[in-house]
């Protein structure tokens, strides 16, 4: 586990906090989805498929190298 | 006997056969029955690992609480993929864990790290009784599916009987890779069906899939939000914060194959990437339980709510096809679940058999729990149901124990600790469940895992004080060798 392993907190945070938002907990349709539902899928599949494609993307090269290595 | 029947009977066989042909022939290898040799590709795992999300609450139970309480059912689209994001960090080191020292179970994994027998023992029995209710729902629901298509409580019936019989057959046969490889069949013909009933009924209903929101914020805004009563924010919140950490850090044993089954920690990693787009798949239930809030009548039955939508808008074949859609979220997570109940049975609770003996207590729990589980779904379908209240928020409890188990060295809390926490967390969620108390609409498994980790750091702090010889070292490196010779 190293720091840039808390950007994993991001998308879960901001779709914990989603409901205490006024504009995103309301009747409002974005695209024809409700707002809460656009919200937290938002930051459920599309923020967590980023983080995880950064994390990925910049994983330490020794690391890397050692694990494609234990296939 | 009706088109609708044909169609669903074959069906159930032909979710089978792909279990069949998951091994050509039958293995007497403990571990590579359970976890497929450690050998396990990336398709196979990918898609052993998303069926295991997607199960008969996905697909009727979702729209059923859309149906009941509109926007708290989102809270599925959060934590279902939020869950990945810590699994790619947690997964591949409890696979790495599990391939050094022999781990075949979650049970394993706790009894090895923590150097504790009766830790891994109270896991394993904690994990059958909560998950055998699970495995019951599945076949209920399996039930209830051909039931609601066919209109005919003895069809219902006998789908069960059927489908039970060649989930326990395909199990035993092929084990893991049964698994797997009818997890293929069973999430095509999930996602199309799901696909053309949403775009269907959004069409017949409300003049398209995109439309149907327009229509209940017309006539039912309200349940577009989450507003004050049971299901409020502090609910949503909660349960969603507490199902990504339960599912997050697998605290639930049937996922435990597929991580410790892949061909390699990066296999992991690489399916953890796409896997929450997978999910997307999971707004089609809930659409389609918000569009039964405007079209069905009050009183309807929630469970059943999208497959009598569907049966308004689809002709008898088609509608076969939907329930041998919903008969494969039953008998394919049912399958992971037997083979995760079985071996904690075989490994962890009845530790007496090693090798070849081991194996064969396996298969014979893996029939005795199915027989149980399905006298159960057909003779009594509410006597486990309170049980099952308990499945995810007291599977909860074991979070803090895998958490300290991950460490390199050796586990962060003693053994004697985490136990005390688990029992503490468990009984908190047990007796706020049967006693109905209700603290603010928070998540009693949030409630319960406070609980769980303040007792386990004041036990740790204790007996830390109180010298080494108090707090037995939980250190990790046991390896399963000595509970089994054949891994």
């Amino acid at each position: 586990m190293s720091t840039r392993h808390l950007l994993i907190a991001v998308p879960s945070i901001a779709a914990l906090i989603g409901p205490l938002i006024p504009g995103v907990n309301s009747a409002a349709l974005i695209l024809g989805l409700p707002s809460l539902l656009v919200w937290t899928a938002g930051w459920g599949v599309f923020g967590t498929t980023a983080v995880l494609f950064v994390l990925e993307a910049t994983r330490p090269r020794q690391a890397a190298g050692a694990k494609e290595g234990s296939e | 006997m009706s088109t609708t029947l044909i169609v669903t009977l074959l069906g159930i066989l032909m979710i089978a056969v792909f279990g069949f042909i998951g091994r050509r022939r039958p293995t007497a290898d403990m571990s590579e029955w359970t976890v497929g040799g450690r050998n396990l590709g990336a398709s196979l795992t990918w898609f052993l690992q998303a069926g295991e999300v997607f199960t008969t609450f996905t697909f009727l139970g979702l729209a059923g609480l859309a149906y009941t309480s509109g926007a708290p059912a989102f809270y599925a689209l959060g934590y279902i993929p939020l869950q990945y994001g810590i699994l790619y960090l947690v997964a591949p080191r409890i696979w790495k864990i599990g391939k050094d020292r022999g781990y075949l179970t979650q049970s394993d994994f706790l009894a090895g790290q923590y150097k504790s027998k009766t830790l891994g023992f109270i896991a394993a029995v904690l994990g059958v009784a909560f998950l055998l209710p699970y495995l019951q729902l599945q076949i209920t629901g399996l039930g209830l599916i051909v039931q609601v298509v066919t209109g005919d409580k003895t069809s219902g019936t006998l789908s069960m009987v059927v489908g039970c019989v060649l989930m326990v057959a395909f199990v035993l046969w092929a084990g893991i890779h049964g698994v797997a490889t009818a997890s293929y069949f069973k999430d095509a013909i999930m996602v199309i069906m799901l696909v053309v009933v949403a775009v269907v009924a959004g069409a017949h209903f409300s003049g398209g899939f995109f439309h149907i929101f327009d229509k209940v914020a017309a006539s039912a805004s309200t349940v577009l939000t989450l507003h004050a009563g049971k299901t409020d924010q502090v609910w949503f919140i909660s349960n969603m914060a507490v199902s990504i950490l339960g599912a997050g850090f697998a605290a639930f044993p049937y996922i435990w194959p597929g991580i410790l089954g892949a061909r390699s920690d990066r296999i992991l990693r690489r399916n953890y990437l796409y896997q929450p787009i997978y999910a997307v798949c999971v707004i089609a239930p809930i659409a389609l339980g918000f569009l039964a809030i405007v079209v069905l009548p009050k009183g309807t039955s929630s469970n059943s709510s999208l497959l009598i939508l569907a049966g308004q808008a689809l002709p008898d074949w088609a509608m076969g096809l939907l329930a041998v859609a919903g008969v494969a979220t039953a008998m394919v997570p049912g399958g992971a679940l037997l083979i995760s109940l079985s071996s904690l049975v075989a490994r962890n609770i009845i530790p007496l058999a090693s090798g070849r003996k081991q194996f064969w207590l396996n298969q014979g729990a893996v029939v005795v729990i199915a027989v149980l589980a399905l006298l159960i779904a057909v003779g009594r379908p509410d006597a486990l149901a309170n049980l099952a209240l308990l499945t995810f928020s007291g599977l909860t409890q074991l979070v803090p124990a895998i958490v300290s188990g991950l460490r390199k060295e050796q586990p962060l809390w003693s053994a004697p600790s985490v136990i005390i926490g688990l029992l503490v967390g468990g009984v908190v969620v047990a007796v706020m469940t049967f006693a109905n108390i209700n603290l603010a609409n928070i998540s009693v498994g949030l409630i319960g895992l406070v609980a769980n980790v303040a007792v386990t750091v004041a036990c740790d702090a204790v007996l830390r004080r109180s010298g080494p010889a108090a707090r037995p070292a939980g250190a990790a490196g046991a390896t399963m060798e000595k509970v089994s010779t054949n891994d």
